[in-house]
């Protein structure tokens, strides 16, 4: 078998290994690359920053085992910004496994900026099945305490410091998606009559289609994928998931680059001497 | 130097187990890239047949218990008798649904899913014009921005490319009339072109997903089970 014939039938489990051993790299090296934001991703920070003192954020989301490595970033770098600026906010989820993971983040984070469940936020949990989100986001917006009711906990709205002053999606400044896919929803039904901001943190594989929702303004930002996570997370000076991951991920990229350049090298090669052998 | 080898974390413990448990799940799920086996089958169906049981649980925790059985009982005892009906009549829509088991009561769910199909239908349309009709106004765009207007999305270039791509996209979906016209035919080609270049962009993007989660896993495997790096 000739070099440009072997090339092209490497084991796929053999590119699996060498995958595996490229994006580990980075636990044995600890590398920095520079990780400049995009406007995307400015854009979604300063709509946090953009919030007046007290006025309340509603946090959504709906990542868990499977997103961890694309949104949790996202989630960890969002909840740092808010705790900091003791921005309080809501959290709620349509995925009924999203609860135990953005909740250890939360904790973590509260901890240690010292902030108090009630007052600097609210988690509602698994409050609308995702085949329900129009109708869910929708009475939400008109009638958020008679919605939700009550937080997982089991606290009436009413009493929670947090959301003394709730009435509707008038009552919120900002609202930020964080999960695999965008919440259209959002903006169907609270932007477009409310006139709430909105921010979305999604996997990459579904930010194609998305951008367009910049252009038109509906979206004031958006995070997208580990990339995202990272350079939130830079923005709040707090490297962590998302900037390990992205590190990891410019290894992969180069593995991967460079066996689309050998293959399109040894098919060239192979189309070559079959041209030659023909005549 | 002990940081660098791998000393997996104690299977004691809450904390070891649940690492430990993680640890097997994912190399059950990764041994499929060697070859399917039976051990991935395991696997794969513990996963469904929990996520299957946990949505089960918590639609009826989270959703059914506090949005219908607490307003039913707490409207019963309160003699609430609107609320009370309100719940009823939801229950008996819930039920007819259940009619799509039995041929003779076949069309007790064909009353419901018209109610269904007729409220989404409705639900969206809104959805779709304030979903949609604000990119449409925002593709109305100038080929010339004044400087200080600028802005990383409205610049004459950007515009000037994003109007020609968006009319050689549009000709090549054109399918009302023949494209023989070598100016439609030209412009379709181009359209083609772009079209291959967006679908490149997702393609890769999907690998970037695909990456993500790969690499999460194997830092998981190799920093939090085997416990190797500087932290280790």
């Amino acid at each position: 078998m000739r070099w440009y014939e072997r090339l092209q039938r490497i084991d796929n489990r053999v590119l699996y290994v060498i995958l595996a051993v490229a994006v580990a790299v980075p636990v044995f090296a600890r590398l920095r690359l520079p990780i400049p934001p995009t406007t995307e991703t400015l854009g979604a920070y300063d709509a946090v920053e953009a919030v007046p003192p007290g006025r309340l954020v509603m946090v959504q989301s709906t990542w868990d085992a499977g997103t961890i490595g694309e949104c949790e970033g996202q989630c960890r770098a969002v909840v740092e910004h808010l705790m900091r600026r003791g921005q309080p906010f809501v959290i709620w989820t349509s995925n009924p496994a999203s609860p135990p993971f953005y909740n250890r983040i939360i904790e973590e984070t509260a901890r240690r900026h010292g902030r108090i469940y009630g007052r600097d936020w609210v988690d509602f949990g698994y409050k609308v099945p995702g085949g329900a989100m129009a109708f869910g986001v929708q009475a939400m917006a008109r009638d958020f305490p008679g919605y939700m009711k009550s937080d997982v906990r089991g606290t009436p709205v009413s009493r929670l410091p947090a959301l003394a002053r709730v009435r509707n999606a008038n009552d919120f400044d900002l609202i930020i998606t964080i999960g695999y896919n965008p919440i259209g929803e959002f903006i169907q039904f609270v932007q477009a009559v409310y006139g709430t901001k909105v921010v979305f943190g999604i996997a990459a594989i579904n930010s194609t289609t998305t951008y367009s929702y910049i252009d038109s303004k509906q979206i004031v930002g958006m995070l997208v994928g580990a990339r995202g996570g990272a350079e939130y997370e830079v923005l709040v000076d707090r490297a962590g998931r998302g900037v390990q991951i992205i590190m990891a991920q410019s290894f992969g990229h180069l593995l991967i680059v460079a066996l689309v350049v050998m293959a399109n090298i040894a098919a060239l090669a192979q189309r070559r001497a079959e041209r030659r052998r023909s005549g | 130097m002990t940081g660098w080898l791998p000393h997996p974390v104690s299977p004691f413990g809450w904390q070891g187990i649940t690492i430990w448990l993680g640890a097997l799940a994912t190399l059950a799920i990764f041994s499929f890239l060697f070859r399917e086996n039976r051990v991935y089958r395991f696997a794969e169906h513990t996963l469904l047949g929990l996520g299957i049981g946990f949505g089960i649980a918590t639609t009826i925790t989270d959703i059914i218990i506090p949005k219908w059985w607490t307003p039913l009982t707490e409207g019963w005892s309160g003699r609430h008798w609107g609320v009370v009906t309100l719940c009823l009549v939801e229950l008996v829509l819930g039920l007819m649904w259940y009619g799509l088991y039995h041929r003779k009561t076949v069309w007790l769910s064909r009353i419901v899913m018209g109610l269904a199909i007729g409220a989404g239908a409705g639900v969206a349309f809104k959805a779709e014009i304030n979903d949609k009709l604000p990119q449409i106004i925002a593709s109305f765009k100038s080929p010339y921005v004044p400087a200080r207007e600028v802005t990383m999305f409205n610049n004459t270039t950007s515009n000037i490319v994003f109007v020609v791509v968006m009319l050689c996209v549009l000709s090549y979906f054109f399918f009302s009339v023949e494209q023989k016209h070598a100016a439609l035919r030209a412009s379709s080609r181009v359209g083609r072109i772009f079209l291959m270049l967006t679908f490149g962009v997702f393609f890769s993007n999907a690998i970037m997903t695909r990456m993500s989660v790969f690499i999460e896993r194997v830092w998981f495997l190799l920093t939090e089970w085997l416990r190797i790096g500087p932290g280790g």
